[in-house]
């Protein structure tokens, strides 16, 4: 256990040191969510002129802005643990995978780092975001439950924090990870609510949407952060998200070793 | 024989920083000082000295790669700050080691790219490339992708794409590192008989293998510290030690306990140590003649050092760079 | 002669080389993102105007857009876009894709000029783009786009001058990247920036005032304007001279900035000598 842990810190240390203090994590971090969420409320201004409300289920009316800036929140955290997944990218560009492969260090402690050091790096820009919610007019942040606001961040970090492991498996499986990854986010983007509430979605697409826990973490904290909603209200959502999470970091944790076995024999490694 | 390179107190400073915010420190290191030397067309001309010693730094200058701090030099006639293109147009480069080539490319799809960098003409760069691949002996291999090549193969990639623009001046940076012996053999010779001899071409080659420059180049510089410390043809540097004896001992010790034996030891002109493993040390020893051999060996063993090994010879040039520096090459 | 065939050599070499290592490299993955972005944009409007708005659209649109057809703005609005971001984005990157490869002082070794060297980038850039304009269009005919009178004469000063600031623009880009060692984050970041702004997804003049301050110094702004009046309306150019002037100097200025960047590229690559420090 303990040595799982001095991994863990090990590899959260590392990747910390190499990308923390860089200015692309500012734009990362800062900018790149205040143009996203920029675009998507001009996505918004066709139709109405400010001050709109978006109806979620259950109906409650959220303001455009708090609706967008909530949803960003937890879609960063997303793509930072992508990050943490597309650490394998680089470490297999410097020609350091295959080092640390030879390592008898638990693979799933590296997994494990690695993500966490993707959300070590969005902490402080979360809590910019969070305040930038509370300052602006408009937003109305409204939680009437401190537990439920809690308890939808956390998990949210949780059921991300396995998909970030199971990215990271991608990565380690085949060059084209960064590609794979890339791929599968614009539809998550589309399908996630991050842009608009996913009852519009026809249903197929809603399907597809219910089994991503960004869907959830979008929702709840929508829901706990600007909708005022208790604990009881996002339950579904926060279950749905432990669950996912489990299931996610119990699938990496089975899948690296076999995947490790293969890009060996395989001969990937090395190649980028 | 006109001069092909030519450099006037090349000096170059690299300045580094480290640390992060409050701890940010800024760092100035001196990698070639005052360096003069001028190269005649067609010769083939060294650049010897360890690690660090400002070897690369020198040839990225010569390359239009680096701009120098201060000085001048001058490739074929053409100043290398002032006038890049013109020295582009007539000067490649090899590095030792895999990077310089496109990975996810053939063999024969890198030098044509390069070929129309180079502006080689379609018609002319199609035959060199069959013939530059057939001299390195990759005419098999040309149209797989670098990213299946051994290292070896990469290797003499590399010398072909230093050979697609048929430069004038080709500047060769370690270009056996890592290689196997039998191969590194091979390119040796392929820059002896066929850059050289065949195609008059004018050859800068840097290495820290001495038995390479004795074996190919004309002249020598040797190069310590950003300073040369010699230069003459290998023979001429070698007699410069030729009167002293040079004697190699592999002893179990440590250099602490070794070294102030050899300072008060009579008749030994210069030494240098270095540490192995297992608690031995070698020690590279010039001493004047027999009997400071004799000597300083009967103290080693009156102390009570075993000795693994013992050699003795002719100096080398890594003598004469011991004698120069007080420290060994490597 | 033979020095404009070398020059135009290098440009075709170049271009040659990006689209074969992009197909090799990234078949997979551009395929993928260019299959789903059109569509995911396209549908994204489709289901804001239908499902959530129920087909209404909000009364100054129509007047700040001229036209009440938000699916055929959204659409050509992107297509434009999709030059930028192929050339911005993409071939902003370059040189610190070869620089993690390890070619790139190979590449600086040689005596091809730079400007035709990025040029080359940026054709292999155009080539993937057109593609996926074209693609754009077909996907958008059934979310609703349809063209009104088309003027090819003032599609085609748009859409060339839009490119001639993209390219300035992707030389800047090209030293941000390389000098900040990132791949990806500041130039996505910036590109999608200039999707908010530049009236690809709502006019201008309904932007937050602040937004359109940053609008008026994207090229993109003005390009999406003349290319829409081009293509839905057949305007003449000479009902556009305002916005080709001002898309005409802002071209001017981009390529200058370009220029200066790319030159100062290469000098603090020459004076801190990190080739491959990333």
């Amino acid at each position: 256990m303990l040595n799982i842990l001095s991994v863990v810190i090990a590899e959260v240390r590392k990747q910390a040191l190499q990308y923390f203090f860089q200015v692309r994590t500012l734009f990362w971090n800062v900018i790149l969510p205040f143009a996203m969420v920029a675009t998507f409320y001009f996505m918004y201004l066709p139709f109405i002129g400010k001050g709109i409300l978006i109806s979620v289920e259950p109906l409650v009316d959220l303001p455009i802005v708090g609706f967008l800036v909530a949803g960003q929140v937890i879609y960063n955290l997303y793509t930072n643990m992508i990050l943490g997944g597309g650490f394998f990218d680089a470490e297999r560009e410097q020609q350091t995978l295959e080092i640390m492969l030879l390592t008898p260090a638990s693979r799933f402690a590296v997994l494990l780092g690695s993500a966490l050091a993707g959300l070590l790096l969005n902490v402080w820009m979360f809590i910019a975001l969070v305040l930038l919610i509370a300052l602006t007019p408009g937003v109305g942040v409204n939680v009437q439950d401190p537990t439920a606001l809690f308890g939808s961040l956390f998990l949210s970090v949780f059921s991300l924090l396995g998909l970030g492991m199971c990215l990271g498996c991608i990565f380690v499986l085949t060059r084209r990870g960064g590609q794979i990854s890339a791929s599968i986010q614009e539809p998550i983007d589309f399908l996630s609510g991050l842009r608009f509430p996913v009852r519009i979605l026809p249903g197929l697409l809603q399907a597809f949407a219910s089994v991503l826990p960004l869907t959830y973490g979008i929702r709840a904290t929508r829901l706990s952060l600007i909708g005022g909603a208790t604990l009881l209200d996002i339950s579904v959502d926060l279950l749905s998200l432990l669950v996912m999470g489990l299931l996610s970091m119990l699938l990496s944790r089975h899948a690296i070793a076999v995947i490790e076995r293969r890009a060996k024999k395989e001969g990937t490694l090395t190649l980028f | 024989m006109p001069v092909s390179i030519e450099t006037v107190d090349l000096t170059r400073i690299y300045r580094t920083t480290s640390g992060m915010l409050w701890r940010r420190k800024q760092k100035e290191i001196l990698a070639v000082d005052r360096v003069n030397f001028s190269i005649d067309r067609g010769e083939l001309f060294g650049l010897l000295g360890p690690n660090g010693a400002g070897k690369t730094t020198t040839v990225k200058i010569l390359a239009t790669l680096l701009e120098p701090t201060s000085g001048s030099a001058f490739v074929e006639g053409f100043d290398v700050v002032k006038q890049p293109r013109r020295v582009q147009e007539r000067v490649n480069m090899v590095t030792g080691g895999e990077r310089m080539l496109y990975f996810r490319l053939t063999g024969r799809e890198n030098l044509r790219y390069f070929s129309d960098l180079y502006g080689v003409p379609r018609s002319i760069a199609k035959k060199r490339i069959d013939e530059i691949l057939e001299m390195v002996g990759l005419s098999g291999r040309g149209d797989d992708y670098v990213e299946q090549y051994s290292k070896g193969m990469r290797q003499r990639l590399q010398i072909a794409r230093g050979l697609v623009n048929d430069p004038l001046v080709l500047l060769l940076d370690e270009p056996t590192i890592g290689l196997d012996p039998h191969i590194a053999r091979d390119l040796r010779a392929f820059v002896r008989e066929q850059l050289i001899r065949k195609q008059g071409k004018t050859v800068l080659l840097t290495t820290h293998y001495m038995y390479e420059a004795e074996e190919l180049c004309d002249r020598v510089a040797i190069i310590d510290r950003g300073r040369i410390v010699a230069l003459d043809t290998p023979e001429k540097l070698k007699n410069s030690v030729s009167k002293e004896i040079s004697l190699k001992l592999t002893l179990v010790g440590e250099i602490s306990s070794v070294e102030p034996l050899l300072k008060k030891a009579e008749g030994v002109t210069a030494y240098a140590f270095q540490q192995q493993e297992r608690g031995e040390v070698t020690v590279t020893i010039l001493a004047e003649d027999e009997r400071s051999v004799s000597s300083v060996v009967s103290q080693i063993l009156s102390f009570g050092f075993a000795v693994r090994r013992f050699e003795t010879g002719k100096p080398t040039l890594e003598d004469v760079f011991i004698k120069l520096t007080s420290r060994g090459i490597d | 002669m033979s020095s404009m065939s070398n020059l135009g050599k290098i440009v075709l070499s170049t271009a040659w080389k990006d689209l074969v290592f992009s197909y090799r490299v990234w078949a997979l993955g551009s395929f993928a993102l260019r299959f789903f972005w059109p569509i995911t944009t396209l549908a994204s409007a489709y289901l804001l105007y239908e499902k959530l708005f129920g087909g209404y659209l909000g009364t100054l649109f129509r007047s700040a857009a001229g036209t009440s057809d938000y699916i055929s703005y959204v659409a050509i609005g992107n297509a434009l876009y999709i030059y930028t971001f192929s050339v911005a984005f993409i071939v902003g990157r370059v040189s610190y894709w070869d620089m993690r490869q390890g070619v790139l002082e190979a590449v600086l070794l040689t005596p091809a000029n730079r400007f035709l060297l990025m040029g080359g980038h940026i054709l292999s850039g155009i080539i993937n783009a057109t593609i996926d304009f074209v693609f754009l269009l077909l996907v958008s005919i059934p979310f609703g786009l349809r063209f009104g009178k088309i003027n090819p004469f003032t599609f085609g000063i748009g859409f060339a001058l839009t490119l001639v600031a993209m390219y300035g623009f992707a030389l800047f880009i090209n030293t941000f990247t390389l000098y900040f060692r990132d791949r990806t984050n500041t130039s996505n970041t910036i590109v999608l920036l200039f999707y908010a702004f530049s009236g690809v997804i709502c006019p201008v003049s309904l932007l937050p005032s602040w937004a359109q301050i940053a609008s008026t110094l994207i090229p993109l702004t003005y390009g999406n304007m003349i290319v829409r009046a081009a293509l839905t309306q057949g305007t003449e150019p000479v009902y556009l001279t305002t916005q080709i002037i001002v898309l005409t100097i802002l071209a001017f200025v981009y390529v200058l900035a370009g220029i200066v960047s790319l030159r100062f590229t290469e000098r603090d690559l020459k004076r801190t000598g990190k080739y491959s420090v990333y």
